[in-house]
């Protein structure tokens, strides 16, 4: 849900990275904040466990500056991948725009990406949506390991709908801006389109 | 939700996306009845600041002494913590959650939710009471709420009339998104 602030020319979009545990959610915000310029950046909150694991969700804001006369305001944020956090994850995709699903590309993490999948969308149709109503971009991370599935078998299993996908490798920040570019600007043609 | 808008196509890999219609258009009228509910509410209150904060946690409006405060993120954590909290009392049985109070040691948080998972976040100090601030955010929010309903409405009814116009022309709008990242990420 888009905040479109006429009186202000405000555009608010929030972006939720979206997949099973550790594949690599919290690395991409993360890499995003440290490399961002520090006048367009805001605080990063990360609520984690002593692990680092994700327990609520990690946020970050971001000003992408003025496009057609509105200061266009990003909200980042992560869900919790581990299965039982699930209410946390429902709450955080409540009113996303757009979706960067990271998949863990180990061989042996590929059911944990396929439930990760169905459980996105059955946490979206308590929203009354499908993953149809929402861009959504896919990043097939941990590209950097050897025992991994191939681009095909990736898409094979997550790709149904044939969206941009990246591969990438998260630690070194490969792949995630394009990532991020990508899901933006399939957010705001949407909303261009319908503004202009 | 539940009602989109169909989009026409839009290029190579990318996808026939319908619009989730809930979302916010505020122009100028309504947004300055919404500041001005929250000025007199401060007013009124003698309360320190008040933010309206939306569903997915962007700040809407807010008005009075805000200074030290990260709006951003004071507005993500009050809706994710409200919306939480709202979970945590219909687990056992409570389905109407309307407010939340948190006191603390200098400064005293009040959060009542408004409509359609807006939530109208109030802090105060001493200077006022818990009782006052209560009464009159509730009728604060009784009248925000009404004046998002009508901005609702009127999306509604917007949106059923784009239904029957043609595809529009999209704009290209990649070459200042291109822009925009190279200035953001410094490259
Ligand atoms: N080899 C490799 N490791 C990665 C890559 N990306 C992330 N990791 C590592 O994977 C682990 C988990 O990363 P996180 O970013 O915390 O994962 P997450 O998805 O946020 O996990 P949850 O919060 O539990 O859902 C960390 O040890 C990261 O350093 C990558 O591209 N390659
Ligand atoms: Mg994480």
């Amino acid at each position: 849900m888009a905040l479109i602030n006429y009186a202000k020319r405000e555009i608010n979009l929030k972006i939720v990275y979206y997949g099973p545990a550790f594949s690599g959610k919290t690395t991409c915000i993360q890499y995003i904040y440290d490399r961002l310029d520090s006048r367009f950046k805001g605080k990063l909150i990360t609520l984690a466990t002593e692990y680092d694991r994700t327990l609520f969700f990690d946020f970050l804001p971001m000003e992408l500056g003025e496009i057609r006369g509105f200061k266009v305001r990003i909200h980042l944020y992560t869900v919790p991948g581990q299965v039982y956090y699930n209410a946390s994850r429902r709450i955080i995709l409540r009113g996303a725009d757009g979706i960067v699903f990271v998949a863990d590309s180990q061989k042996e993490r590929r059911r944990d990406n396929i439930i990760s999948m169905e459980n996105l969308k059955s946490n979206l149709s308590t929203y009354g949506l499908t993953l149809h109503d929402i861009p959504y971009v896919l990043m097939y991370n941990k590209r950097d390991l050897t025992n991994i599935l191939s681009r095909e078998e990736l898409d094979h299993d997550l790709n149904i709908d044939s969206v941009p996908t990246f591969e990438s490798i998260a630690i070194r920040g490969i792949g995630v801006l394009e990532s991020l570019k990508s899901i933006t600007k399939s957010i705001l043609k949407v909303y261009y389109s319908r503004s202009s | 939700m539940g009602r989109f808008l169909k989009l026409g196509e839009n290029g190579n890999n990318e996808r026939n996306i319908s619009l989730p219609m809930e979302r916010i258009r505020i122009y100028g009228e309504r947004f300055e009845r919404i500041k001005s509910n929250i000025d007199k509410l401060l007013q009124e209150s003698d309360a320190k600041c008040a933010i309206l904060i939306d569903k997915a946690g962007a700040p809407v409006a807010y008005s009075g002494d805000l200074s030290g405060i990260d709006i951003e993120s004071f507005s993500a954590l009050v809706a994710a913590n409200f919306a939480a909290t709202a979970e945590i009392a219909s687990l056992v049985g409570e389905q109407d959650f309307e407010t939340l109070y948190h006191q603390g040691e200098t400064h005293n948080l009040y959060f009542q939710f408004v409509t359609k998972g807006i939530v109208l976040a109030v802090i105060f100090d001493r200077r006022t009471s818990l009782g006052l601030v209560r009464i009159k955010t509730e009728n604060t929010a009784k009248a925000i709420s009404s004046i998002i309903d009508e901005i609702f409405k009127q999306a509604e009814s917007e949106s059923s009339n784009v239904e029957v116009e043609p595809h529009r022309e999209i704009p290209d709008i990649t070459h200042d998104i291109e822009q925009d990242f190279d200035r953001l990420f410094g490259n």
